[in-house]
């Protein structure tokens, strides 16, 4: 009965959805501005301007030849929100979103801004409507980009990731996994321990560690089933343990580096209460409640030894990060940026070996897993042992 | 109207697989048990892959680094992944038995054996005596440990001495 009536509103969803508003490409189809080079949240660090997070995409206009642009609203029919400013780095378009109908209804609380065009339609005004007219003809931009946003209007307007627009039609499928490179083991920092490489049973890890700042484990490309290619680490000591990882999400060019839409943690995932996520980091809204907005180091390690950057390696911290006692910040809450988080605290694990798991998926949906293997040692005995096939 | 038939059929292969599926786990519990223990091996030296133990009585000699290898093998491949603890006793000649220690691993879906090395984490001197291994597996379901079922004739007992 369940399954009916979910399918029966699914249908009257499906249905009645048609009446409402179509999203657009804000790129007029065939010019071939289609390649997503910055994703929603990336790090953006010190030597770009302030420390920030990326608050929409940059679309790349063309990587070879500079030709003019049209530019369009991702939704027909729209509002301009206040007269368009110039600045150095090209010109803000900000709208709020009307339905597409001749009767011009107000989307509520939604618009979207449209940066660094170099040349926009001078017919635009503040608090005017407009139907199916372009936001510029024929542009070029600076640094060969539109940078979209997505933005919840209201007393504290904020971001989203314009990708959470389902409707948003993407001309090129995302084709490739995010990779996943290495994990760092924090042991002195926020952490307290002594970490080794391990090695046993005639398997010898040591070159996928490296006795660095923090220990370095490089993850291999394939996952998840050869477990014997994973790194593994001894933990002991304090037996307090905070996981970094260095990875990225590509669109569809080898040289974009941007964050993945969903990073989430397991311990021995798949027994009992332990199969839900440990920590999940959802990239949709830089907004848990009115008055709380995320910080970049919430989610990024922006100090030494793992310094995020724009445009290289990324360090996204696979725990929740405040200075609270509970260890949840403030602003991490469920249904945005971080959800669902129950801290990884290794030194209340049981003496043995455990699988850390760390899952990046993309919004197309694919997802690349990376192991790491850490035998929690607390006796002076040790039974260090994995499980195999035939 | 293309969307109300594609909807329809999408329930009818639905309702379809809920009505045929077949319980994959446990039918008591609903959840994965370990199978059976079929063997325990001990030794001293390991060739993988090809398991070589059958000691239950380990010498080491001055030189050699002490370890001690085992290999559990199990009835079955595991149905889903399970997490294991096992129980290392000890019993000096003569006295009581000893709780060592107990450490856990997660054995994956499709595996069949559990293979490890037992020792100090120096790698240094095990003490004479006779050592036991106990296994439970975690019960999902209770979340609890259970004591494993062992085949007739499982061996679970080793003893170490120098010459």
């Amino acid at each position: 009965m369940k399954i009916i009536t979910i399918l029966s509103l699914i249908i009257i969803t499906m249905v009645y959805a048609d009446s409402t508003t179509t999203y657009r490409w804000p790129f007029v189809t065939g010019q071939g501005a289609d390649t997503i080079i910055s994703n929603f949240c990336d790090f953006r660090p010190q030597d770009v301007s302030t420390p920030h997070f990326h608050e929409g995409i940059d679309i790349r206009a063309c990587s070879t030849s500079r030709k003019a642009y049209d530019v369009i609203s991702i939704t027909s029919g729209y509002e301009i929100l206040s007269n368009p400013d110039s600045f150095s780095y090209g010109w803000i378009v900000k709208t709020r979103f009307y339905t597409d109908d001749t009767l011009g209804t107000l989307i509520p609380n939604q618009g979207a801004h449209h940066i660094h065009m170099l040349e926009i339609n001078d017919s635009l005004q503040a608090n005017k409507c407009y139907i199916n007219t372009y936001l510029s003809h024929q542009t070029k931009f600076w640094r060969n980009h539109l940078h979209l946003e997505y933005i919840m209007l209201g007393t504290n307007s904020y971001s989203k990731n314009p990708f959470h627009i389902t409707e948003l039609p993407i001309p090129l499928a995302d084709a490739t996994s995010p990779i996943l490179n290495k994990i760092y083991v924090d042991y002195f920092v926020l952490g307290s321990a002594t970490v080794d490489s391990l090695n046993f049973l005639g398997y010898n890890f040591d070159q996928l560690y490296n006795s660095g700042t923090f220990k370095e484990c490089s993850l291999p490309t394939s996952t998840p089933a050869n477990d014997l290619d994973d790194p593994h680490i001894m933990v002991y000591g304090n037996r307090i343990v905070k996981f970094v990882l260095q990875g990225w999400d590509h669109f569809n060019k080898t040289d974009d580096y941007a964050t993945p839409s969903i990073i989430s943690t397991y311990i021995d995932h798949n027994i009992s209460s332990l199969e839900k996520a440990c920590y999940i980091v959802r990239f949709d809204s830089l907004l848990s409640s009115p008055d709380e907005v995320h910080q970049e180091e919430d989610v990024y390690y922006v100090t030494a030894p793992c310094s995020s950057a724009y445009g290289s390696a990324q360090y996204y911290r696979l725990y929740p990060h405040d200075n609270s006692s509970d260890g949840m910040p403030g602003c991490i809450i469920t249904d945005t940026l971080v959800v669902d988080s129950v801290l990884v605290k290794t030194d209340n694990l049981e003496e043995g070996m455990h699988r850390f798991r760390v899952v990046a998926e993309d919004k197309a949906g694919h997802k690349k897993t990376g192991d790491i293997h850490f035998y929690l040692r607390i006796n002076d005995w040790v039974d260090i042992s994995r499980s195999f096939q035939d | 109207m293309k969307k109300f038939f594609f909807f329809s059929f999408c329930l009818l292969i639905i309702m379809t697989l809920h009505c045929g599926a077949d319980e994959t786990e446990d039918a008591e519990t609903g959840y994965t048990v370990l199978p059976d223990i079929n063997s325990i091996l001990f030794g001293n030296e390991w060739y993988n892959p090809e398991s070589a133990l059958a000691d239950t009585s380990i010498q080491f000699s001055e030189t050699q680094d002490s370890v001690i290898y085992y290999e559990i093998k199990l009835d079955t491949n595991v149905l889903g992944d399970i997490k294991i603890r096992k129980i290392w006793d000890r019993r000096m000649y003569g006295g009581d038995s000893l709780n060592l220690f107990s450490s856990v691993v997660l054995v994956t879906e499709g595996s069949r054996r559990i293979c490890g090395e037992f020792r100090r984490p120096d790698y240094g001197t095990i003490t004479e005596g006779t050592y036991y291994l106990t296994i439970k597996y975690y019960n999902s379901k209770d979340s609890e440990y259970e004591n494993a079922n062992y085949n007739q004739g499982v061996n679970r007992v080793f003893t170490v001495d120098y010459p």
